[in-house]
């Protein structure tokens, strides 16, 4: 579904991906980690199309396709989803009518029925609840004033409401209280299914007692140094970063 | 050099205002308001035509000759069932009034109104109005204003009388025409006066059937005790008309007054705002937007005074501009000696979606008494990078993502207006023009 090879990428002149090489396939959840300013948040924006990221090397291919050719908009409706770290706010802009039109511009792509106010409302009603979000966050602006956990959770709902194929969780469970976690890992889990995959940047395993990855990386210095199974995530917190620092 | 230029330039003006004015004065002028007539004429001869830097007009280029260049429009002149219906907003159609070029149109306006209770009235005979509007001229100083009250030859009253609540919206319709080599101008002079405890929505439009339209109205609404007006103004200009509006409100103990004001821009529209909180209590609500494109300009020039204790004011301002758009907020909100308790907050925003594009904002505070709590701010910027990437993520391409943004930036205040036709209108009229 979704193959790295050896990517490199900057900002602003400085390199920060350095030869990132990272294979997904349907059905795979794929856990990365790695120190602060490792490289995560980067990997997510440019696999996602932020234009303030360059590419210098490699190549990225998404279901076929050449994934850095296509606008972020396109790459969007291919299925590619990235959950945010710090989702942005849209003043003025109404939560559920801005994911009513995100899902009927999709829906319409895929040659699907658009949906009208009304039974719109009725799908998102049902999601909403099921992360137990009040329904007082449809008329709110997106994501404005938010709590950081309400923040995620919007996330995880447009993530429901798009049914991508490929789903990046930049630090989902960064921000959310015990309960919301594991209301958020549980709506993440149903959503999983063999036709599609999931990438979850984490720096705390407890997420990944929920959601359980078949493959655990460790991103350092922008460059995958170590990958493993689960037991690679229960290491690291156990003994820290220091384990790959030694081995180094 | 320049000075002289300039000089010269403001002389020239002065001239051919002169010059229209004693052709005036010989044929069209109505006796009824002669001494305003003259008086006005005075102020504007010893205030003298004001240039490119005067404080008033930092913004608008006075140079324009077509602001001095007119003719006056004729009248009556008539507008066809079907248009001047077309203007109606749903719900007005038995509480609208037509001003064509400033006169009352009797046969297209409809306004009835139980028990006489709201009524609409000339001025000329009416000798206590008529000294209102010769004070006001007095202390007037901007030349617009001094030029409508120059060349006034109608003036009409619209009374509210005490206690009157209505739920629909009284709809005034001010259309000036123009279609002869010069501009035409038309000088409206409408007197709004809304009795103790009234509770009232009004709603003007100004709009411009030729391109040659060149209107100054001036209106005047005094607002009685206790007294509540949802006030509505959109300016729908074409493309090379002008319009300078001056709105004077005055607003007794506990009278709140909640404003939105549109405009379409055209070759040059300017709103003057001239508001007092006289009484105690006394609240306004001030919102202004604008989306414009090409070359049309909008201007809003806003005074508004704390005169009394206790007083609110709200003002917020937005514009959109594309192509090679000007706009321009000039806004002071002055607390005067013994206005305690003020409370008063301005914000503008501007979004340039082009970088031939030009917004000035000006707020000002001026604070003559203790005790207040009044803040503004400004800023002018571009779209926001990463709400367009947050939403290109979310499948809208460049084009949606930008209208979502941009519409929603200028339905934060259109979404105010409280008369649904009118804010569909509104939309309509403005959003449009964020479609490429
Ligand atoms: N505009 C920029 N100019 C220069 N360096 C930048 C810029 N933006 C990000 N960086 C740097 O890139 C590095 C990687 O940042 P990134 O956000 O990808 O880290 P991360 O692994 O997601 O960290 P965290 O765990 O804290 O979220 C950091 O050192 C950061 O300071
Ligand atoms: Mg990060």
């Amino acid at each position: 579904m979704l193959e790295i090879k050896d990517l490199y990428a900057g900002i602003e002149g400085n390199e920060i991906l350095k030869g990132i090489s990272l294979s997904v396939n349907k059905g795979e959840i794929h856990a990365v980690m790695g120190p602060n300013g490792s490289g995560k948040s980067t990997l997510s924006n440019v696999l996602a199309g932020h234009p303030s990221y360059t590419v210098n090397k490699g190549t990225v291919v998404f279901e076929g396709d050449d994934l850095l050719a296509l606008p972020p908009e396109e790459r969007a409706l291919k299925g590619l989803f990235l959950a945010y770290q710090y989702p942005v706010e849209i003043p003025g802009v109404g939560n559920a009518e801005f994911m009513r039109m995100a899902y009927n511009v999709k829906a319409k792509k895929e040659g699907r029925e658009e949906l009208d106010p009304l039974d719109f409302d009725e799908l998102l009603s049902d999601k909403m609840e099921i992360l137990g979000m009040d329904a007082k966050y449809k008329e709110r602006a997106v994501n404005e004033g938010f709590s950081g956990g309400e923040k995620k959770k919007n996330e995880i709902l447009q993530m429901a409401l798009l049914e991508p194929k490929l789903t990046i969780l930049d630090e989902i469970d960064s921000g959310l209280d015990i309960d919301a976690l594991r209301i958020v890992a549980e709506s993440i889990q149903k959503l999983g299914s063999d036709k599609n995959a999931l990438i979850i940047i984490t720096h705390f395993p407890r997420i990944l007692k929920y959601i359980k990855p078949h493959y655990v990386h460790v991103i350092s210095s922008g460059r995958i140094i170590k990958s493993g199974g689960i037991d690679l995530a229960m290491e690291l917190e156990s003994r820290g970063y220091d384990i790959i620092k030694e081995k180094n | 050099m320049q000075t002289t230029n300039i000089t010269k330039g403001s002389q020239a003006h002065l001239e051919r205002i002169k010059e229209r004015f004693d052709g005036f004065m010989k044929s069209g002028a109505n006796p009824a308001f002669r001494e305003i007539n003259e008086l006005a004429s005075g102020l504007i001869k010893t205030a003298g035509y004001p240039h490119r830097t005067h404080e008033m007009f930092t913004f608008v280029n006075t140079a324009d000759p077509s602001l001095t260049f007119f003719d006056i429009a004729e009248q009556p002149i008539s507008l066809d069932d079907d248009t001047a219906r077309s203007l109606v907003y749903r719900g007005c159609e038995n509480s609208v009034l037509f001003f064509i070029n400033g006169s009352l149109d009797r046969r297209l306006s409809s306004f009835y109104s139980k028990d006489g209770k709201i009524s609409i009235s000339p001025v000329e005979q009416n000798q206590a109005a008529k000294r209102e509007i010769l004070e006001r001229t007095k202390s007037e100083k901007d030349i617009f204003a001094l030029l409508n009250a120059a060349f006034m030859k109608e003036a009409f009253l619209l009374d509210v009388n005490d206690g009157v609540s209505t739920e629909g919206f009284i709809q005034l319709i001010f259309a000036a025409s123009g279609s002869g080599e010069s501009p035409a101008l038309s000088t409206p002079h409408i007197l709004i006066r809304i009795g103790e405890g009234a509770d009232i929505g009004i709603i003007v439009r100004f709009i411009s059937l030729d391109e040659r339209a060149f209107s100054i109205p001036a209106l005047s609404i005094s607002a009685g005790e206790g007294s509540k007006i949802k006030y509505i103004c959109v300016h729908e200009g074409c493309e090379d008309s002008r319009h300078l509006i001056k709105t004077f409100v005055s607003l007794s103990k506990d009278a709140h007054f909640t404003c939105i004001t549109a405009s379409n821009g055209s070759a040059l529209v300017r709103h003057n705002y001239e508001i007092h909180l006289h009484g105690e209590g006394a609240e306004t609500d001030f919102n202004a937007v604008s989306i414009l494109k090409e070359k049309e300009q909008a201007h809003n020039y806003v005074r508004l005074h704390h005169e009394a204790m206790g007083c609110i004011s709200r003002l917020r301002f937005r514009n959109i501009l594309k192509d090679k758009a000007r706009a321009s907020v000039d806004s002071t909100v002055v607390v005067h000696p013994g206005a305690k308790l003020s409370d008063s907050n301005q914000i503008m925003k501007s979004l340039m979606l082009s970088p031939d594009a030009k917004a000035d904002s000006k707020p000002n505070l001026m604070i003559y008494a203790d005790d207040v709590k009044c803040t503004h701010g400004s800023a002018v910027g571009q779209i926001d990078p990463e709400q367009l990437f947050y939403l290109k993520t979310r499948c809208f391409s460049q084009d949606m993502a930008q209208r979502i943004l941009t519409t929603s930036f200028a339905d934060e205040i259109i979404g105010k207006i409280p008369f649904a036709p009118a804010r569909d209108g509104v939309r309509k009229m403005l959003l449009g023009k964020l479609e490429r």
